[in-house]
């Protein structure tokens, strides 16, 4: 037992991680990205692609995979997710989603639908810890996406660009009226929202197998980390992650794997109804 | 006596329905110049207008004598000019020495925390909460924090929208001690005010607007002398 809620907290610290872009940009443009899975299966293939034809370990791979997301997230919201900022949440879905469909499409077209994953020379080793044996990548994942989650901490209290992107949201006009160039900021944070997603898929990558459409249940477990921890502070993902990690191992040991991704719909459905506002969040 | 901003005959409105029909208004450089008008007069779309956030159909305006009509708000901070918005519009969720440094967003010099110091001596009420959430504050001292970040850029001219909307009087009083204070810091203001009295005690020279248009101006003295008038319109 205690060993299946250890190993439900590691696997929630990625889970933590792969929520924090998610909720970036919910948070700060209001916009639900529905290709945030996307974004973090390409990662995953990124970090694979480094991984088979120059031999990179998938973590010294992540660094690179997220620049190129960053890149490529900053391009696609100047381009397309900008028309939709704070708009109507209709409007939202529908370019996030049409985005999600094309990018599994491209994906799919350039990988094929072959279950992937990337397994270093550590990938099978176990770790013992008094009494429990634990494998050592799930260690390593969480240990790497916990640095990442600290780092984004950092970055958004104490740089000068962090403080832009949480101005931006908390009041739009104001940011404005004191010099922030709000739209470039929009496409920073999408850009980072991408970064985050191609790190949590470059450890994803190395937890299990994954295919071009194994985005949705990605997208809808950041889904609920967010309405779980809400989206003020980078605090609320992880705690939301880590709780969904340890409910997500729990169940599926009583009820079998085949449950996992009805697991957190589930618990979606069950916070909604118990509390709208989020483990962490306010009551409005 | 120069003019440190002048707009002429000004048309400005939103889709198609025009709110300011031809306004002229001077701010002289080194003092404060007062709108006032009954509710819905166009005072802050004037406001807006004069810092490019709504784009004039005619008009000119000019900023120490240069052109700077529909130039967009970085522009026109970058400048010298400031806007403070009637609504409230701190950062709630960050200190006030956060909400200052965003102030100093346009900045890149490396004398922005001297300046956060400088700033904060101008603000005695600010400097003890330095710390706290500019949510937590109270009324008045979201106002003060309001116009110490819009400091932080060290402009020559603020645009001051309503700065008593909301107060109490006695908080009033200090609100209106911080802008003379500013003022005589060398800060020019242009200030749109419902509470007449206290404004025109204040400022040196002021407009009247009704239905978009100026209907009185002159000096403040004058339009004391005045307060038949200028009530009437403010019926
Ligand atoms: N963003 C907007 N879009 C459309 N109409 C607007 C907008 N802002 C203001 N108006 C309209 O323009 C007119 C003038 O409004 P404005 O806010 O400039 O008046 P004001 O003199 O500042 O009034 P108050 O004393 O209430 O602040 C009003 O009829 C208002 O309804
Ligand atoms: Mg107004």
């Amino acid at each position: 037992m205690y060993e299946t809620i250890l190993n439900g907290l590691l696997l929630g610290g990625v889970y933590a991680l792969m929520a924090q872009g998610m909720a970036l940009v919910w948070g700060v443009m209001n916009v639900v990205n529905i290709a945030h899975g996307a974004l973090i299966v390409l990662g995953s293939y990124l970090t694979l692609w480094a991984f088979q034809y120059w031999g990179l370990d998938p973590i010294i791979a992540m660094p690179l995979s997220m620049v190129a997301l960053f890149v490529f997230g900053y391009i696609i919201q100047r381009t397309l997710i900008n028309r939709v900022v704070r708009a109507e949440i209709f409007f939202t879905l529908l370019v996030t989603f049409g985005l999600e469909i094309l990018m599994m499409n491209l994906m799919a077209w350039g990988w094929t639908v072959d279950p992937r994953r990337v397994n270093p020379s550590y990938s099978f080793s176990g770790f013992s810890f008094g009494p429990l044996t634990i494998p050592l990548v799930r260690l390593v994942t969480f240990f790497v996406a916990i640095a990442i989650t600290l780092l984004l901490f950092v970055f958004l209290q104490k740089t000068q660009t962090g403080r832009a992107i949480r101005a931006t949201a908390q009041d739009l006009d104001a940011a404005r009226l004191s010099g922030i160039p709000v739209v470039q900021i929009y496409g920073i944070t999408y850009g980072i929202g991408a970064a985050l997603a191609a790190a949590a898929g470059s450890l994803m990558a190395m937890l299990s197998s994954f295919t071009p459409y194994s985005g949705g249940p990605f997208t809808l477990k950041s889904f609920v980390i967010c309405v779980l921890g809400g989206l003020g502070n980078a605090w609320g993902p992880l705690v939301g992650g880590l709780v969904l990690g340890v409910v997500e191992e729990v169940s599926s040991r009583w009820l079998g794997s085949t449950y996992r991704d009805a697991v957190s719909f589930g618990l979606l459905v069950l916070i909604l109804l118990v509390r709208p506002s989020g483990l962490l969040g306010r009551r409005e | 006596m120069t003019n440190l901003l002048e707009a002429r005959e000004i048309f400005a409105g939103y889709g198609e329905m025009e709110i300011l029909h031809g306004i002229s208004i001077k701010a002289e450089m080194g003092k404060i110049t007062c709108l006032i008008g009954p509710n819905g007069s166009g005072k802050s779309t004037l406001l807006a207008t004069l810092f490019g956030l709504v784009k004039p159909r005619g008009g000119k305006i000019f900023f120490e004598n240069q052109e700077i009509t529909r130039q967009d708000p970085r522009h026109l901070l970058c400048r010298g000019m400031a806007f403070v918005l009637q609504r409230r519009s701190v950062f709630p969720q960050m200190t006030i020495v956060e909400n200052l440094q965003l102030g100093a967003y346009l900045r890149r010099d490396a004398k922005i925390r001297q300046d956060i110091e400088r700033v904060l001596s101008l603000f005695p009420a600010l400097d003890k909460k330095r710390q706290l959430h500019a949510g937590a504050l109270s009324g008045g001292e979201q106002r003060m924090l309001e116009l110490a970040r819009v400091m932080m850029l060290n402009p020559r001219l603020i645009l001051l929208d309503e700065p008593s909307a909301g107060l109490a009087p006695k908080i009033v009083d200090s609100i209106f001690e911080q802008i003379y204070d500013l003022n005589q810091h060398g800060v020019t203001f242009v200030i749109v005010e419902q509470n007449v009295r206290k404004i025109l005690n204040v400022a040196s020279y002021g407009y009247l607007l009704a239905q978009g248009k100026i209907e009185l101006e002159g000096e403040c003295t004058e339009l004391q002398r005045d307060s038949q008038l200028v009530k009437a319109y403010l019926k």
